[in-house]
C-alpha cells in the first residue's frame, strides 16, 4: 500500500503570521492504512490544535475499532469524537472546531471513508472517479459540520469501500473549492501517476511546491492533499 | 502536467445583485440621480477590491414599467454601469422572479460562489403580484440563503414589503430621505460586502457596524 500527503499554510495565514490550520496524517494499522486530513475552522482561535488532534484521534480510533470485531461504524465515529475531545481539553471544543476527512483501507482495497464538513474525497477505481460526497449545488457552504460543532453522528458522511484496486484522495476545501468538477478524473490520475510515482522526498517537495504555488487568483486558504492506494 | 490544468482560473465570485426601483416616482426629487451616483461609487469600490479572497460580481435588475436585467451579473472590475432611467409602474414581483432565476442558474452563480447578497431599493408600493413572487424567492434553496439588504426611499416607501423581503426578525429596513442617505446606504452595503470578501469565511454574513437610519425607528 502507499500513502502520502502534504499540507501548506495559505497566503492569508502567512500574511497574518498565523500557523497552518490544516493537518494531515497517515498510519499503518491492522493490515491496512489510514489517512486523515483536517481543516481547523478559520474563525476559531485553537483551529490548529483542533485539526492536529483530529488526525491523532482518527488514527487511534481506527486502531481501537479494529481490535473489536463487529463494532459498528457509529462506534468508530463516537470514538473519534471522544478521543478528539480528550486531546483538545482543557480548550473548549468550539474553539478548536475542525473538519475531519479520513479513509481506512486494507490491502485488498476494502475499507471505510468518513467525512465531516467541507473538503473532498475522491475515489479512483478502474479508470473512473467518483466523489464520496458531491458538493451540493444548493448549498453555498457546509461550514457548520465539524468536530467541536456537530453533535450528531448523522452529520458524518460515511461509505464502505468494497475490495478492489483503488485510490482515495482527500483534500481540504482550500484545494477542493478551486478544483474544477469536470477535471476530477484528470486530477486524481495526476496524483495517482505523476505525483505518486516520485520517491518520497521529491514527492513531498513537489506536492508542497504545487500547493504553495496554487494557480487560482486570490486564493488564501491553507491547503492539504493526501492519497491512499491499495497497491504499491 | 501542471496543477493549473485542473483548477479554476478565476477567484471565487461573491455575487451582489441590486434590485432597483426605477418607477416614474424615482425621477422626482433627484432620487434616480442619487441612486445612479451611489451605484457607480459602489461598483468602483468593488472593482478596486484586490486583496480579498473573493472576486465581487455585480448585477442590476430594475423594475420600472417592466422588470428587466439592466446589468447581467459579471465581475465588478469589468462592469460599465449605464445610468438607470425612471418611468412607469412598480412591478417588483416580476423583478423578484428575475433575481430568483439568476440565483438558481448555476451557469450564472456556480457552486464555487460565495453566498450572494441581494439589495432591494424602492420608493413605493409594488403594483403587481409581488407576494407569490417573494414567496418563491424566499422558498428558493439558494436565494433564501442570500444576505439581504433593503432601503426605502422617501415617505411612500412600503416598509412592510421591504421587511418581508428581509425575512429576518433582526433585519433592518433602512430609510433614505435625500441623496446623502442613499449614498450612505450604499457605502454601508459596500463595506459589508467588502468585509465579507476580505474575511476568512466569506460565506458568513457580515454587516458593517455603522448603518444608516433605521426606518423602524422613524415610523
Amino acid at each position: 500500500m502507499i500513502s502520502f500527503g502534504a499540507s501548506v499554510a495559505g497566503p492569508g495565514h502567512l500574511r497574518d503570521g498565523l500557523p497552518n490550520q490544516d493537518a494531515w496524517a497517515h498510519a499503518a494499522l491492522g493490515g491496512g492504512r489510514v489517512v486523515v486530513v483536517a481543516d481547523g475552522l478559520g474563525s476559531k482561535p485553537n483551529a490548529a490544535v483542533g485539526s492536529a488532534a483530529a488526525c491523532d484521534a482518527v488514527a487511534e480510533a481506527v486502531r481501537i475499532w479494529l481490535r473489536h470485531q463487529g463494532a459498528s461504524r457509529d462506534v468508530l465515529l463516537g470514538l473519534i469524537h471522544l478521543l478528539w475531545r480528550a486531546r483538545v481539553e482543557p480548550l473548549s471544543p468550539d474553539s478548536a472546531a475542525t473538519t475531519c476527512l479520513f479513509a481506512f483501507m486494507r490491502a485488498d482495497g476494502s475499507g471505510l471513508l468518513g467525512q465531516l464538513g467541507d473538503g473532498l474525497v475522491l475515489v479512483l477505481c478502474d479508470g473512473h472517479v467518483r466523489p464520496h460526497q458531491l458538493r451540493s449545488d444548493d448549498d453555498f457552504t457546509n461550514r457548520t459540520r465539524a468536530l467541536g460543532v456537530t453533535r450528531q453522528l448523522a452529520g458524518w458522511n460515511v461509505a464502505v469501500l468494497e475490495p478492489g484496486e483503488r485510490t482515495v484522495i482527500l483534500c481540504t476545501d482550500g484545494v477542493s473549492d478551486d478544483l474544477l468538477e469536470s477535471k476530477h478524473l484528470e486530477f486524481a490520475e495526476w496524483m495517482n501517476g505523476e505525483i505518486a510515482s516520485l520517491p518520497p522526498g521529491p514527492r513531498w517537495r513537489r506536492l508542497a511546491h504545487e500547493l504553495r504555488h496554487w494557480p487560482t487568483p486570490h486564493h488564501i486558504d491553507d491547503k492539504t492533499i493526501a492519497l491512499l492506494r491499495s497497491q504499491e | 502536467m501542471p496543477l493549473k490544468s485542473f483548477t479554476a482560473s478565476t477567484a471565487r465570485p461573491l455575487p451582489v445583485l441590486i434590485l432597483a426601483d426605477t418607477s416614474g416616482s424615482m425621477s422626482a426629487e433627484g432620487k434616480i440621480d442619487a441612486l445612479n451616483v451611489a451605484l457607480v461609487d459602489m461598483v468602483d469600490a468593488f472593482s478596486e477590491e484586490g486583496d480579498g479572497r473573493a472576486q465581487i460580481h455585480v448585477g442590476v435588475v430594475t423594475f420600472g414599467g417592466t422588470a428587466s436585467e439592466h446589468l447581467p451579473l459579471d465581475a465588478a472590475s469589468g462592469v460599465s454601469l449605464q445610468p438607470l432611467p425612471a418611468s412607469g409602474m412598480t412591478p417588483m414581483g416580476a423583478a423578484f422572479d428575475i433575481v430568483r432565476g439568476i440565483v438558481e442558474d448555476k451557469d450564472q452563480i456556480s457552486s464555487r460562489a460565495y453566498t450572494p447578497a441581494i439589495v432591494l431599493v424602492s420608493d413605493g408600493q409594488p403594483n403587481d403580484a409581488w407576494e407569490p413572487a417573494l414567496q418563491r424567492l424566499l422558498g428558493s434553496e439558494r436565494a433564501k440563503k442570500a444576505q439581504r439588504f433593503a432601503l426605502g426611499i422617501g415617505e411612500d416607501a412600503d416598509a412592510g414589503v421591504l421587511r418581508r423581503f428581509l425575512d429576518d426578525p433582526e433585519g433592518k429596513v433602512y430609510a433614505a430621505n435625500d441623496a446623502r442617505d442613499i449614498k450612505s446606504f450604499f457605502r454601508w452595503v459596500t463595506m459589508s460586502v467588502t468585509t465579507r470578501s476580505r474575511s476568512a469565511t466569506p460565506d458568513a454574513s457580515v454587516v458593517a457596524d455603522f448603518p444608516p437610519t433605521d426606518l423602524d425607528e422613524l415610523l
